[in-house]
């Protein structure tokens, strides 16, 4: 510690270090002074001691440990902060290079249309929903996130259901989903964020084989209230392949409400092979992001006539048809 | 709030008269630090602190009053304690218990029978001014309740919880009493959980054990506030003639798992079914964990959004709810 004293980082480590060093010579002198007086040692340390303790009762004490505390806080702990809606980085984080594998390795993902993706400010991404266990949310969310140059990380909007369900629901939040109602929504778009709805909710996961690909009723048309509302624009999107990867033979709502979740499905390899039953099978995918619609015409009135929403949601139900249909004719094979 | 007044009255009119604060629970931790900020800042004020519990403190600009305020009679008893005659009469009162009793279905009737006997005597009183102190709770931890509940939202606490039935029940009556007195200014402040170094009640006291249970498989998003937060809020209400309702809270939200680690507690997920058998038992064996009935609180996010505080009141919280763990973690009497 003796050369480099014009550092001033080492003229600091060398101060600590005499420090350290004087401290030991006191606590040495002190225990040889109580060993020769204890009598007047312990009248001492019992005063010191007192008045110790009473400067821990002053403010100024609580006021010093809780700047101390405050500094300690620091962008470590900040790290496994949630955001506004209950996401955290540090579980993103985590899960990644699971999802990764998943989107580069094992649904081989092809996207389309990316430019369309919004590059920055709100944006409503309308999909298909399918697959029994909602993986084409993940994938199409890191679709979203690997296409943009900026990493852009959407949100989306999931059923009630999914926060009675222990453990899920926590993940789920902590993955960014959000909680789907008007309310959250309009929040979410205000403070700027993208937002993917999947507008046939539980109806379109629990989608019997022989019916893929062709699109539920597009709810009661909650995501056209809300970007009438808000003026954003609507990205129609189109996920293909996502629908065969747990080709479901049949579903029992009695047998669901028994274990908690609306419904239970049969699929091929569920539950037969067990929990291995629940790997989804490696189909090949290809997301598809269309020409946003613009929103900007319309205005909030137009939110509480029933009839130009439906309308507006027909036309763009038709549209993520027509793209999935167009799609389905260019692929050759399910696999590859 | 629809109520609007016709005439706002502001502070200037009031001047010329003399203003009476009445706290009730003044032996209570947050009335005594409301007493305390109220000594304060202020000295044109008299102080009337009212409570069954006797006031271990001196009052040198009020007096104290020993008034059960859950009995019969307490709002006579109450009336005659004011001199109201020449002065504009503010009462503040805090609602939420600061301790759990056993029979919640008890607490629950002392709760109401205490705020009906506040209106009562601030009818008689001619109060000018009603604050009530309530608590976010009531709008009830609710797997369907959006990220953030406003003011405009309707209070479901009531049917999870007897002691949030009773608040709710309170709500109601101030805001029935606003509405029969157009003149009467009825504020209802509703905080998050409060945590500092001088406030105690059952949630704060929840946080404070040394393990605290969680369902399994949950963890909520919860938000704090500070208690010098709420304490200005009060302060804010009390020198601005605002009426309507607001939640006070502070900045930011964290997993409940998470404030327990900020607070170096260790947590104890327990099976929700076994959750509410174990609250029941620890409250017969007289363990105060928490009331069964606010189980939900561990299962649910229930927080509110303080946008309107800071719009029509103006009150903008300077503690965040990490803050206001970490002034709660180093409070004088725990080392």
């Amino acid at each position: 510690m003796s050369n480099g004293h014009d550092i001033p980082f080492l003229r600091l480590l060398s101060a600590i270090e005499d420090l350290k060093q004087h401290a030991k010579g006191a606590k040495r002198e002190i225990l040889e002074f109580a060993d020769k007086d204890p009598a007047k040692a312990r009248l001492i340390f019992n005063v010191a001691d007192t008045l110790l303790k009473q400067f821990a009762k002053t403010p100024v004490y609580r006021k010093l440990k809780y700047t101390l505390d405050m500094w300690s806080y620091g962008d470590e702990d900040r790290y496994y902060d949630v955001d506004e809606f209950g996401m955290s980085k540090a579980t993103v984080e985590v899960m990644m290079p699971f999802f990764q594998f998943l989107y580069h390795h094992y649904f081989r993902v092809d996207v389309e249309g990316a430019k369309n993706i919004a590059r920055s400010g709100p944006a409503l991404v309308i999909a298909n929903h399918s697959g029994a266990l909602p993986y084409d949310g993940a994938i199409t969310n890191l679709a979203v996130y690997n296409n943009h140059p900026k990493h852009r990380y959407a949100r989306y909007l999931v059923d009630d259901f999914v926060y009675y369900v222990p453990f899920i629901g926590t993940f789920i939040q902590r993955t960014g989903g959000v909680r789907a109602c008007q309310e959250n929504a309009i929040r979410l778009l205000d403070h700027g964020h993208m937002v993917m709805v999947f507008p046939e909710g539980l109806k379109g996961v629990s989608k019997p084989f022989d019916e893929r690909y062709q699109l539920q009723r597009f709810g009661r048309g909650g995501y056209v209230k809300l970007a009438m509302r808000t003026g954003v624009p609507v990205i129609p999107t189109a996920i293909i392949g996502a629908e065969e990867i747990h080709p479901m033979l049949w579903k029992s709502e009695v047998l669901g409400k028994a274990v908690g979740l609306p419904y239970f499905p049969f699929t091929v390899t569920f539950p037969w092979l067990g929990p291995l039953g629940m790997i989804p099978l490696p189909t090949k995918w290809k997301i598809v992001f269309g020409k946003p619609i613009s929103f900007k015409k319309y205005t909030a009135r137009d939110a509480n006539n029933e009839r130009k929403v439906q309308e507006v949601s027909q036309k763009i139900q038709s549209k993520v048809q027509s793209m999935i249909d167009n799609e389905l004719e260019k692929r050759e094979s399910v696999w590859y | 709030m629809s109520a609007q007044p016709r005439t706002k009255r502001t502070s200037r009119t009031r001047k010329h008269r003399e203003e009476i604060i009445v706290v009730t629970h003044a032996a209570r931790s947050l009335g005594g630090a409301l007493l305390d900020m109220l000594a304060r800042h202020g000295e044109h004020r008299q102080l009337i602190a009212i409570d069954g519990e006797p006031l271990r403190r001196d009052l040198p600009q009020g007096a104290y009053h020993r008034i059960y305020l859950s009995k019969k009679g307490a709002s006579r008893k109450l009336t005659l304690r004011v001199p109201h005659a020449h002065a504009s009469v503010t009462i503040v009162h805090t609602a939420l218990p600061e301790t759990i009793d056993i029979d919640e279905g008890t607490a629950r009737e002392r709760l109401i029978a205490e705020a009906k006997n506040v209106l009562a005597a601030a009818k008689e009183l001619h109060a000018h001014k009603l604050v009530l102190v309530s608590s976010t709770d009531v709008y009830g931890a609710f797997a369907t309740n959006p990220a953030y509940l406003t003011e405009d939202m309707s209070a479901r606490g009531t049917d999870q919880s007897p002691i949030l039935d009773a608040l709710c029940t309170i709500e109601k009556l101030f805001a029935r009493y606003a509405d029969q007195h157009r003149r009467t200014v009825v504020t209802t402040l509703r905080p998050s959980t409060i945590l500092g170094s001088r406030v105690r009640d059952f949630k704060t006291t929840f946080f404070d054990q040394s393990v605290i249970p969680t369902a399994m498989g949950f963890d909520p998003l919860v938000q704090f506030v500070h208690e010098s937060d709420l304490l200005r809020a009060i302060m804010e209400v009390i020198e601005k003639d605002e009426r309507g309702t607001f939640n006070i809270v502070g900045d930011n939200i964290l997993p409940l798992s998470r404030a327990a680690r900020m607070l170096g507690r260790s947590t104890i997920p327990l099976p929700t079914p076994v959750l509410s058998t174990a609250a029941q038992v620890a409250s017969k064996v007289g363990l105060e964990i928490m009331p069964s009935s606010y189980i939900p609180f561990l299962m649910h996010t229930c927080v509110a959004d303080g946008d309107k505080a800071r719009h029509d009141l103006g009150f903008v919280p300077v503690y965040t709810s990490q803050e206001a763990i970490l002034s709660f973690t180093t409070k004088g009497h725990r080392r």
